[in-house]
């Protein structure tokens, strides 16, 4: 009989297939298993939650068996649960779940419906994977199936080109990660000897990273000393964190991601999916720590990719958009966290960031439902026509912005903190002042965001109406989650200590608190004031003409506006360098491979054949003497 | 003791297989190769072994030659396509080399044989046939197969087809 | 006294003989007559060497007698194979001399 967690682990992987495999004909079956499933693992986990709080950071269960192996390497499949892998449970199971619910409504009477769930339900079993995984190697294959089901998904409009694109965009970004991904997890199971995690950490001792671990050609040859090991294999292994977690400059597609099902975006784009690299950085979390060089990776490149987000976020008339460069920004925030030492800062957040942007995708899903469009130009005044969708909208808005009480200001200031005392390694600009320029930004962004979507006079055209029972409750819920977490910490610090110690990996810095003093507050009231003011004053009143702010910042509006040309680098990259590569290649496989090597093997044996037929005369006596010749021959060899 | 017998059976299979090859006649042909194989069976005797010698005699007198004179009336060759041994010096030559080559390998036979004392095995039929269907049961059974599959082919092979 | 000798170069004397039949007769008989020829001389080196080897473990087995055995069985059924073909050529081309016959070219 197996225990819970495997039923958490393979329901939804049942459900998948069950869809697959007939139930796809009714598609309210589907949808119902699909449903079923994913909330039936939210129970089993809630289970698991009194343990965790009186446990604190032991593990609560791991059982593994073995999946394959050769000689000595094993490769095992587990499930483990401890306080860092329950927290994300419970945000993938319950935010899943209310999304399933959402979509219920949001997607029905599409003819795709029982495939969107069947894909759905794949996607959570990949991504409770990756957290149930104990060691790395399964972490691979559910980074690289959560990839396929963002892939399925992201392309779930299959007729339309763009999400194709868009789809091959996301897979192809992610492969570059993954790559180097995989290098690390290599180089990590070779030097280490195992991918366990307790295994790898168990091995890493002080002795272990005092010698040379790479030994290559002798005594004199080139070794890699431990301190090198270590941010090498940490900085590849980033490299598949910045993949999955649209870091830069690996972003690119988090934003075209969105051409799939709002959903979709909100569970894999903006809740779940993309958490997987801060999940993963912190269950790593002992092998970057000893490493200063890896933890001011870790934090310069947070903090870079969450100002850069914010401020293309702040151009963009996309709502998806504006909200998937808001996710980045935020997941800049989460990754910089794990840099300087806060991975129970990070993962709170995280907690945080999935229910208010989830919230905020499926309000956005619940206009672009009512408007049938993306284009924010084209909304507006909609406060009226929607009003739960508007204040859940408005409320989680004013989470992300870190309004004190909601759950954002408690776990973006817990972030802030950590920058305001950086650690010696990470004491630079790019840590100490731009998280707090991109907290107002994020500000700006969002409030440009509701002005434009909920005020003002209306541009839209038709007749929207408030979204479905189905779908407006999961907002309201989500809504009053992303409300109250954070003031039963207030309220019961020894809950607070709790989460803090089970989401606190073993050997992390002791974490900074956050107290709700009149400091604090003010810090964030200013934040929030500047930033929404600012977006007041230009959108809502229209004291300053938009327009003119463009023109008068010129080329930084268009650097923002174009997206830091990234995108534009890229496209570069690939038609003139890689293309011209390709054309090599091309020439190499034309002229060596088909030409020399296949056509000249092919022309070798014609020849030759040729040759050989002469002998064949059909002369039966010279046959005779030609065989006598042969036998002739292997008795003299013989002799 | 023995070796009149080997001379007198030795030079017969010789003479007998020189008359085989060089007869016009096919006919005559046919009878001195049974001669040279009769010969042969005299030497088998000599090496003791009987039972060969008996095989030899019913399957090569009884069974091949009759099959070849068969074959020869049935073609009924006219007395002018009749022809000699047409002797050509380089396949003489090659004869030669391929003789010299047969000395050669005589010349060193190696450790597994005694050769100048015979040992006292004695070929008879009671000790081969158990050899034969203990030691030797599944060659024995493939020849069985490959005789079959001999008779299926001439069978077919002899059939008249239509447009012949 | 004989020696294995003898019956070695006996043997390869009717064996090259054999040999010229097979290659300077024309008529496919006599081809197929020189090839059993060489087979029954190849049968008088087995049995001489069966006669003439050491004993292993005190025992001499009939080795040599049973590959004779197979020999023979083997050419009676080439023999019958190869005569049909020369019936089926006769009959199709109205010859049996092997240098009209030159269809078995490429």
């Amino acid at each position: 009989m197996p225990s819970g967690p495997w039923f958490i682990l393979f329901l939804p992987l049942v459900s998948a297939a069950l869809i697959a495999c007939g139930l796809h004909r009714n598609w309210k079956l589907s949808a119902a298993v699909s449903i079923a499933a994913v909330w039936a693992g939210f129970f089993i986990t809630v289970m698991y939650v009194p343990d965790a709080l009186s446990a604190g950071e032991g593990v609560l269960f791991h059982e593994s068996f073995r999946w394959a192996g050769a000689g000595d390497i094993e490769f095992r499949y587990g499930a483990l649960i401890d306080g860092l892998s329950l927290m994300m449970l419970l945000v993938v199971t319950g935010v899943g779940g209310l999304i399933h619910i959402y979509a219920l409504g949001y997607m029905k009477g599409d003819p795709g419906i029982s495939r969107f769930f069947a894909f759905l339900s794949l996607f959570i079993f990949s991504m409770l994977g990756i957290v149930f995984a104990d060691n790395l190697f399964q972490i691979f294959i559910h980074w690289e199936l959560v990839g396929v089901s963002s892939f399925l998904l992201i392309g779930y409009y299959y007729r339309k080109p763009s999400a194709n694109d868009a789809a091959n965009k996301a897979f192809l970004t992610n492969r570059v990660g993954d790559f180097g991904f995989m290098i690390g997890i290599l180089m990590a199971f070779y030097a280490l000897g195992t991918a366990d995690f307790a295994g790898m950490a168990a091995a890493m001792t002080p002795e272990f990273l005092a010698q040379d671990i790479f030994q290559v050609g002798g005594a004199n040859g080139w070794a890699m000393s431990g301190e090198t090991f270590l941010w090498v294999t940490g900085g590849l292994l980033l490299m598949g964190v910045m993949g999955k977690s649209a870091q830069f400059p690996l972003h690119v597609w988090l934003p075209d991601a969105m051409e799939g099902p709002t959903p979709v975006s909100a569970l894999i784009h903006a809740a779940t999916m993309v958490a997987a690299g801060v999940f993963l950085l912190c269950r790593l979390f002992f092998l970057y720590m000893p490493s200063e060089t890896a933890m001011s990776i870790i934090a310069h490149m947070g903090a870079f990719t969450a100002f850069f987000a914010a401020t293309i976020a702040t151009t963009q008339f996309d709502i998806k958009r504006i909200l998937a460069f808001s996710t980045l920004s935020q997941l800049g925030y989460m990754v910089m966290a794990v840099g300087l030492g806060g991975t129970d800062a990070a993962m709170f957040h995280l907690t945080t960031h999935a229910f208010f942007k989830a919230c905020l995708f499926l309000g956005a899903g619940a206009v672009i439902h009512a408007v049938h469009t993306n284009d924010i130009r084209e909304m507006g005044g909609l406060r009226k026509v929607m009003p739960i969708t508007f204040w859940t909208f408005f409320i989680s808005t004013l989470a992300l912005c870190g309004f004190p009480g909601l759950s954002g200001f408690w776990s973006k200031d817990g972030i802030l903190h950590l920058t305001a005392h950086p650690p010696a390694y990470a004491d630079t600009f790019l840590i100490t002042v731009l998280p707090t320029v991109t907290a107002v930004l994020t500000s700006y962004y969002m409030f440009r965001l509701i002005f434009m979507t909920w005020f003002g006079e209306a541009r839209y055209h038709g007749k929207p109406h408030e979204a479905p029972p189905s779908m407006w409750s999961p907002l309201v819920v989500l809504t009053g989650l992303a409300t109250l977490t954070g003031w039963s910490f207030f309220f019961n610090a020894e809950t607070m200590e709790a989460f803090r110690s089970i989401t606190r990996p073993a050997g992390a810095p002791e974490p900074h608190y956050v107290h709700f003093d009149m400091p604090t507050i003010l810090h964030a009231l200013e934040i929030f004031t500047l930033g929404a003011g600012a977006a007041w004053v230009a959108f809502h009143k229209k004291w300053i003409d938009p327009e003119k702010i463009k023109t008068a910042l010129g080329p930084i509006h268009r650097l923002f506006d174009n997206r830091w040309y990234v995108d534009d680098v890229y496209t570069w990259i690939v038609d003139n360098i890689q293309q011209n590569f390709a054309r090599l290649c091309n020439l190499f496989d034309q002229l060596v491979i088909i030409k020399t090597l296949v056509n000249g093997s092919a022309w070798t044996t014609r020849a030759s054949g040729a040759l050989a037929a002469r002998y064949q005369s059909g002369s039966v006596r010279a046959y005779v003497l030609l065989f006598l010749a042969g036998v002739a021959a292997m008795l003299a060899l013989n002799l | 003791m023995e070796l009149p017998f080997f001379f007198l059976f030795g030079g017969a299979m010789v003479l007998f297989t020189l008359l085989t090859m060089f007869v016009k006649n096919p006919v005559h042909s046919a009878i001195f190769m049974i001669l040279s194989f009769a010969s042969t069976a005299g030497l088998f005797v000599l090496l003791d072994a009987y039972l060969m010698a008996a095989i030899e005699v019913l399957v090569y007198a009884g069974a091949i030659m009759v099959l070849f004179l068969f074959v020869i009336m049935l073609i009924n060759l006219r007395s002018d396509e009749l022809e000699g041994m047409k002797v050509n010096p380089l396949m003489v030559l090659a004869a030669g080399t391929f003789f010299a080559l047969l000395h050669r390998a005589i010349s060193d036979l190696g450790a597994a044989v005694d050769p100048v004392r015979a040992n006292t095995f004695e070929g008879e039929p009671k000790v081969v046939a158990k050899y034969l269907f203990t030691e030797m049961v599944i060659p024995f059974e493939a020849v069985s197969l490959l005789l079959l599959a001999a008779i299926l082919g001439t069978v077919v092979l002899a059939r008249r087809t239509r447009d012949a | 006294m004989i020696q294995l000798e003898h019956y070695l170069y006996l043997s390869g004397l009717v064996f090259t003989l054999g040999l010229c039949g097979v290659m300077m007769r024309r008529n496919v008989i006599l081809v197929l007559m020189g090839v059993e020829i060489m087979l029954n001389a190849a049968n008088l080196a087995l049995i001489a060497f069966n006669k003439y080897m050491l004993p292993i473990d005190g025992i001499v087995e009939p080795k040599g007698q049973v590959f004779v055995f197979f020999t023979i069985a083997v050419a009676a059924a080439e023999v019958a194979v190869a005569l049909v073909i020369a019936v089926a050529l006769f009959r199709r081309l109205d010859t049996v001399n092997v240098d009209d016959v030159a269809n078995l070219r490429w």
